[in-house]
């Protein structure tokens, strides 16, 4: 009753102006850059995040949550109509929906990819507001060795899940957390790896990582594909057409377990929203009632990615509030807003009833947001896709602008618009030797807190080791983590195995088939 | 020319296991006071560093083991998608970056001396030719446009002392300024 109260209030604030302005402003933004193919929606929000220095705390947060709520939605637009994904999460519903749009159904492609999304986000919206509270008093009981270990366990799952061999996951990672010791080391003040350089003294903040390696770096990436535009033509009519109710409640299974699906994976720490949707697609082909015709243009190969994207926002946000456990690139720059406030998200958010009600206002949004994303893009379609129009050279000039400016006015400080340089072109050789990068940035985002929590650990219990596994959350957490990570190697193990046993028996057939001499 | 392709294969690795060995040798050189029964600033660094050389050395014996031309590298995202037309990929042009990142260092370092609003001018200009927009009319006139919208942007509304570089170039700057009303 008190959570429906706090809601309530939650959403009365924000019905204001300045809210819903921010709030229009984010999902118009989140629209254009996940349309544009390459530019991602942690892009959006990166770039957004000077604009917040002069707002108040929730018109940043609900402009910065509604670009991340939206750049899971409007890239369906692109992905069904041109066959061009707008961002990775858009590759499964690709698979589907080009195959409905090359049928003629184009615009019911559409109109599922719509309810899908209101679906997976009022879902996870509710799911996230029922939780919150729950999370915070388990948070509560959270020593040193959890919070390492739930570190621990986000770092390994991202590594995991990366899509790229387990080593190349791992050297990232391990280059993240590096970069996140570089600095004054906070407990004794003594220098690390600043090489006497006054630019490294304060260490790498994670948002210039996070701008380097997201804003500059890709679109390094980009200008090294060579940008030209797309004049591709729709392949099917701009408009969206809604399915029947029977037909929904048809695929009510995919509905449903997607909608889990995707709100469990968002809560874990790593696994976005592209992982989500993969995820969830290749659930829905193995378990699903029609899993054999999944590929061939069926709308449960559109809700199933879909619901799972969008999602695992709302699952993203769990984390940070109530452990301030950042989980992602975009989660990461809204905790970066928040300490730019001077706010620490966390526990202790839900202790004072004035910044409860704020938690409230930013859970009330998401709700907003998410019929706010499906009324725009319902009636903006035309226009949203008009962004594809503009000549990528210039798109490109503009963010590497945002980027760099945007860095400098952070602390009106040049040092780390080198960074961002630094960085970008750090992104851009990594991808170049398929080195992933996310884990790179996650190790620098959540470093400093592995680190904290780990000496934290060591000094209480006396450099005891086995710390971590003796208490029942910080075990469970650890055994899942050393899961993730095993799982994998495993399968890596298996796959190579497969190959070399194939071409043995190939071999032996040909033999057999080869007249004796 | 085997041997040669596996150095390619294994040359990153390498690399990155011995910078990563001469830090873990920097690490052992930090300089701090103990305190008795507390680790150290160096433990972390070390444990980061020493993971990082054992996934090396890992990446190396795995890079050693698999046949070059094997899928066992596939992600499963990839290993995932139904047979369908591939989506096409894009050409390579690194030389492009290349300059891109030269003209980027150039900026960032006459930022101070030239001021934003003519450094930005010129190097807004430059990334559009490099992505590919040929027209002069249309990048003088995008170039200027940015250049006012960023000054107007960050100066007027978000409050950020931008660059405005020294003597000549400075008395641009200020005069773009007052055209658009920043004190």
């Amino acid at each position: 009753m008190e959570t429906f109260h706090l809601l309530s209030a939650g959403i009365a604030q924000v019905l204001q102006w300045q809210d819903l302005l921010a709030m229009l402003i984010g999902l118009v933004i989140g629209m254009a850059v996940s349309v544009m193919p390459g530019l991602g929606l942690v892009m959006g929000v990166v770039l957004a995040l000077p604009f917040t220095y002069t707002m108040s705390l929730e018109p940043s947060i609900i402009l910065l949550t509604a670009i991340y709520m939206a750049g899971t939605y409007a890239g369906c637009f692109t992905t069904i109509l041109y066959r061009i994904p707008g961002e990775p999460m858009d590759v499964p519903l690709l698979w589907d929906g080009w195959g409905m749009t090359k049928r003629g159904e184009a615009a019911k492609a559409l109109g599922w990819a719509l309810v899908a999304a209101l679906a997976g986000g009022l879902v996870s919206s509710a799911v996230m507001v029922a939780l919150a509270v729950p999370l915070s008093k388990v948070a509560l009981s959270f020593g040193a060795p959890e919070y390492f270990a739930a570190v621990f366990f986000g770092l390994t799952t991202v590594v995991a899940l990366a899509d790229n061999s387990l080593t190349d996951a791992l050297i990232s990672m391990c280059i993240g957390l590096f970069v996140s010791t570089i600095g004054v080391d906070p407990t004794y003040g003594s220098e690390r790896f600043t090489f006497g350089q006054s630019i490294l003294m304060n260490g790498v903040p994670y948002v210039m990582v996070l701008v380097g390696a997201y804003g500059f770096g890709e679109i390094l990436a980009k200008i090294g594909q060579g940008v030209k535009i797309e004049n591709r033509p729709a392949a099917g009519g701009v408009e969206t057409r809604f399915p029947k109710l029977r037909e929904i409640w048809a695929i009510r299974a995919t509905f449903l377990r997607s909608s889990v699906l995707g709100t469990l994976l968002g809560i874990i720490p790593g696994a976005g929203a592209t992982i989500s949707s993969f995820i969830s697609y290749a659930i829905e082909k193995q378990y699903g009632k029609r899993g054999k015709d999944i590929g061939t243009g069926i709308p449960e190969g559109i809700v199933a990615p879909q619901i799972a994207s969008t999602a695992s926002v709302a699952g993203h946000m769990v984390p940070l509030l109530t452990l301030g456990l950042p989980g992602s690139g975009a989660t990461a720059v809204i905790l970066a807003a928040f300490l730019l406030h001077g706010v620490q998200p966390g526990p202790f958010l839900f202790q004072d009833p004035k910044s409860t009600l704020v938690v409230y206002t930013i859970l009330a949004s998401m709700f907003i947001a998410v019929i706010g994303m499906c009324l725009l893009g319902f009636l903006w379609i035309r226009v949203v896709i008009r962004v594809l129009k503009i000549h990528q050279g210039i798109l490109a000039t503009l963010i590497v602008m945002f980027a760099l400016v945007g860095a400098y006015a952070d602390r009106n400080s040049l040092s780390d618009v080198w960074i961002v340089v630094v960085f970008g072109a750090l992104a851009w050789v990594m991808g170049r030797f398929k080195l992933p990068v996310s884990p790179m940035v996650l190790g620098a985002i959540l470093g400093p807190i592995a680190e904290s929590s780990f000496t934290r650990s060591m000094i209480t219990f006396h450099n005891d080791w086995t710390i971590f596994f003796q208490q029942p959350i910080s075990a469970s957490l650890m055994g899942a983590a050393l899961l993730s990570l095993a799982i994998p190697a495993i399968r890596a193990g298996f796959g190579r195995i497969k190959p070399r046993r194939r071409a043995r028996t190939n071999l032996q057939e040909t033999r057999s088939t080869l007249p004796s001499q | 020319m085997p041997l040669l392709r596996q150095m390619k294969r294994i040359g990153p690795y390498i690399v990155l296991m011995f910078i990563a060995l001469g830090l873990y040798a920097i690490a052992d050189r930090i300089i701090y006071t103990p305190i008795p029964g507390q680790i150290g600033p160096d433990v972390w660094p070390k444990i980061v560093l020493s993971l990082l050389m054992i996934v090396c050395v890992a990446g190396i014996a795995r890079k050693l083991m698999t046949d070059p031309a094997s899928q066992s590298d596939q992600s499963w995202m990839e290993a995932e998608q139904p047979d369908s037309e591939p989506v096409a990929q894009g050409e390579d042009h690194p030389r492009i970056v290349m300059i891109v990142l030269a003209g980027t260092v150039a900026y960032l370092l006459l930022l101070e001396t030239g001021g934003f609003f003519l450094c930005t001018l010129v190097y807004t200009a430059f990334v559009m030719w490099c992505g590919g927009v040929r027209r002069p009319l249309v990048i003088g006139g995008l170039a200027l446009s940015i250049s006012v919208f960023f000054t107007f942007t960050f100066m007027k509304i978000v409050f950020v002392a931008l660059p405005i570089g020294s003597e000549p170039f400075s008395y641009v700057s200020l005069g773009v300024m007052k055209l658009l009303g920043i004190h």
